[in-house]
């Protein structure tokens, strides 16, 4: 972007040479007036993309990562609604050419579910999920619902980006790990295929199942990526909330506990509370969430390019 | 048996959709206390749907969570998961499902049914009877092994690569999981007493290690990473008044640097209860090991010193996978300083625990 800024410098320069140069012949006059008032256009356009590139980026951006969606309250129905934002995360990722695969899950026993865990990996997946994280509320009559009353259910989402021991360090002696041959009789006296693996982490008492892998092993380094994914997120929500209060901060990507999205059935439209607008809801529904990131995205930048600015005049 | 084969064919009529099948067939093989009756349904039905190796099971997994019409909530376009739960099992489909849950109706292992399952990083290692499926512990025997692989290599002054011997390979997991990390490194022996454990291990080795082979013959490049030879313990010798084998028999390379193996070390009177899908497929060869277990273990130690015979000084250990009572009579028997283990040239050093906190391997010294 550079290189074609300073060529278009050099054509500037040559296009108001022109102008000098046409003297009164007004038809080179006005072609060099046009090709200048164009180039103008150009560098203007230019400069802002410029700017925005040198915006200090993310350092978790390029990475994949893991996402998690808890239901919160509303019993069965907020489960049920995970559910639903699973649908349109799938959808979404399959539209992006995402890879995902489902680490954890814990079903709801009317449907969707308490909790699940997906692994997404892809071109800039980190940078546009990371608008997801926070609290997502749904008002709508539940399908156990007898009397067609409106009920509120929210459920959060979590987005963790991958890392590894360069990021995060474990101490061994902090993991107690159990699995399903920990009872009764192993090794060649017993051919089970279920391998899953349950983890501990006695120091803050995360705890993680991993069930997903034919291979043990497997199980195991995927339970520990999940759990430094899971530590590496709470540092950096650690020093994310300490650059919001500097800051006195508005748009955050995330504050676990921000309410970010309402989706109101009846009214078919989806709020989004960080830029104030709405969406229709079938659009959501079908996983076109690329709208709405794009305007967290853009916005996101025309605050950073203002508070550059703002500490440049200071 | 004609009776389970009208039950199934009742309870799982022309047409049924994917999620109806896997409710159905799991009920089934509840009832009748099939082991694992959730994975098998699985496993099997992503089988018989020829689904993603990787990804069909965890889709089915999904599915019987689901609970029926949780699609009507949303009225946009089905996701991918809520297509498939509502999919009909085609008359292929159907037939072939029955007959894999008949074979597991009747305690088959899944590994057999299947043909296939992964084993360390090992995606779809070729599994047959009555070679033993291998188990999760065995994937800690290889971790073991890889540990003092890459130790070694740090300080590798040879000329030649790492020589491993994995002795009763059965299906070729051990050697073959070992190779696949260090494939430049590192040449494989491996030993059974089964010709179909030789050649199903040789086909393994020819699937996932053919691709680091630098010969255009991809057979003749493996051999030099992997190769699988018919021989017990007691007859890989060189030594031929020890045994009755034919004179003429060529000599064999012994340098080996590190032995491996998982023997047959159940002791007799544990045989007894061992459930029906291990006992009543998988080969009491592989898992048999005389009255305390320890009969091939024996003969491995005796073996030690000539197959690790070398002029380095380097320490040569053996590693193996043990029953539960093995450790503490190991350590006895072959207590370092003492006779017998000045007798054998072997010492003790010491055992790990699997993840179950068994003391599960051993790791021996040649001295």
């Amino acid at each position: 972007s550079i290189r074609i800024y300073t060529q278009f410098e050099t054509e500037l320069v040559g296009a108001k040479e022109l102008f000098q140069e046409a003297g009164d012949d007004n038809e080179m006059r006005e072609m060099a007036r046009s090709e200048i008032k164009d180039i103008d256009a150009k560098l203007e356009e230019l400069e802002e993309r410029i700017k925005i590139l040198l915006l200090p980026k993310d350092p978790n951006d390029d990475r994949n990562c893991m996402l998690e969606i808890r239901a919160g309250t509303g019993g069965s129905e907020a489960n049920i609604f995970a559910g639903d934002l699973l649908d349109v995360y799938r959808k979404y990722m399959a539209d992006q050419g995402w890879q995902v695969a489902m680490i954890d899950s814990s079903p709801g026993d009317d449907g969707g579910y308490k909790n699940v865990v997906l692994e997404v990996k892809g071109d800039s997946v980190y940078s546009k999920l990371k608008w997801e994280a926070g609290v997502h509320r749904v008002q709508r009559v539940p399908a156990t619902e007898t009397q067609g009353r409106v009920h509120t259910s929210t459920a959060t989402v979590a987005i963790m980006p991958e890392c590894d021991e360069v990021d995060i360090k474990i101490d061994p002696k902090d993991i107690e790990m159990s699995t399903m041959r920990s009872g009764g009789a192993g090794g060649q006296n017993v051919n089970k295929v279920e391998t899953a693996v349950d983890l501990v982490h006695k120091p803050t008492g995360i705890r993680i199942k991993c069930t997903q892998e034919r291979s043990q092993l497997k199980n195991k380094e995927l339970a520990m990526k999940m759990l430094m994914a899971k530590l590496y997120d709470i540092e950096n929500e650690k020093r994310e909330a300490e650059e919001r209060a500097r800051r006195g901060d508005q748009i955050g990507t995330g504050g676990r506990s921000e309410k970010i999205r309402t989706y109101n059935w009846k009214d078919s439209r989806v709020s989004e509370h960080r830029l104030g607008q709405n969406y229709p809801l079938q659009s959501f529904l079908s996983g076109e969430i690329g709208q709405i990131i794009d305007g967290l995205i853009a916005k996101d930048q025309e605050m950073k390019l203002r508070q550059l600015s703002e500490e440049g005049a200071n | 048996s004609p009776v389970i084969n009208e039950l199934l064919l009742q309870q799982i009529p022309p047409k049924i959709t994917v999620q109806h099948a896997v409710q159905k067939s799991l009920k089934i093989l509840e009832e009748k206390s099939i082991p694992e009756p959730e994975e098998s349904v699985l496993h099997l039905l992503s089988h018989a749907l020829n689904l993603s190796w990787e990804n069909g099971y965890r889709q089915l997994r999904e599915i019987l969570s689901l609970s029926v019409g949780s699609s009507t909530i949303s009225e946009n376009a089905m996701s991918p998961i809520q297509q498939l739960s509502n999919q009909c099992l085609s008359k292929d489909e159907r037939d072939a499902y029955i007959s894999l849950l008949e074979r597991r109706m009747q305690h088959e292992p899944l590994q057999y049914i299947i043909g296939k399952w992964d084993f360390h990083f090992l995606t779809g290692l070729k599994i047959k009877k009555p070679m033993l499926c291998p188990r999760p512990e065995t994937e800690e025997l290889v971790e073991l092994v890889l540990a003092e692989v890459g130790n070694l290599l740090r300080d590798w002054k040879e000329k030649r690569k790492m020589r491993i011997l994995d002795v009763g390979c059965g299906t070729g997991a051990i050697g073959i999981a070992i190779a696949n990390k260090y494939p430049a490194a590192v040449q494989v022996v491996a030993l059974d007493v089964l010709p179909e454990a030789v050649d199903l291990s040789n086909e393994n080795a020819e699937q996932f290690l053919s691709r680091y082979s630098a010969h255009g013959d991809s057979k003749l490049g493996v051999k030099s990473i992997y190769e699988a030879m018919l021989c017990s313990a007691t007859h890989f010798t060189n030594n031929t008044t020890n045994t009755s084998r034919d004179l003429s028999k060529k000599k064999y390379k012994m340098n080996f640097d590190i032995v491996v193996s998982n023997p047959p070390y159940i002791p007799l009177k544990d045989m007894i209860d061992l459930s029906s899908d291990v006992v009543e497929y998988e080969s009491y060869e592989a898992l048999c090991g005389g009255e305390d277990g320890l009969n091939v273990i024996r003969d491995i130690v005796h073996r030690l010193p000539e197959w690790t015979f070398s002029s380095s000084s380097r320490a040569k250990h053996c590693w193996m996978e043990v029953d539960e009572s093995h450790p503490r009579h190991l350590a006895r028997w072959l207590s370092p300083g003492s006779v017998e283990a000045r007798r054998c040239g072997v010492e003790y050093v010491e055992s790990y625990t699997d993840f179950c906190g068994r003391d599960r391997f051993v790791k021996l010294r040649v001295s």
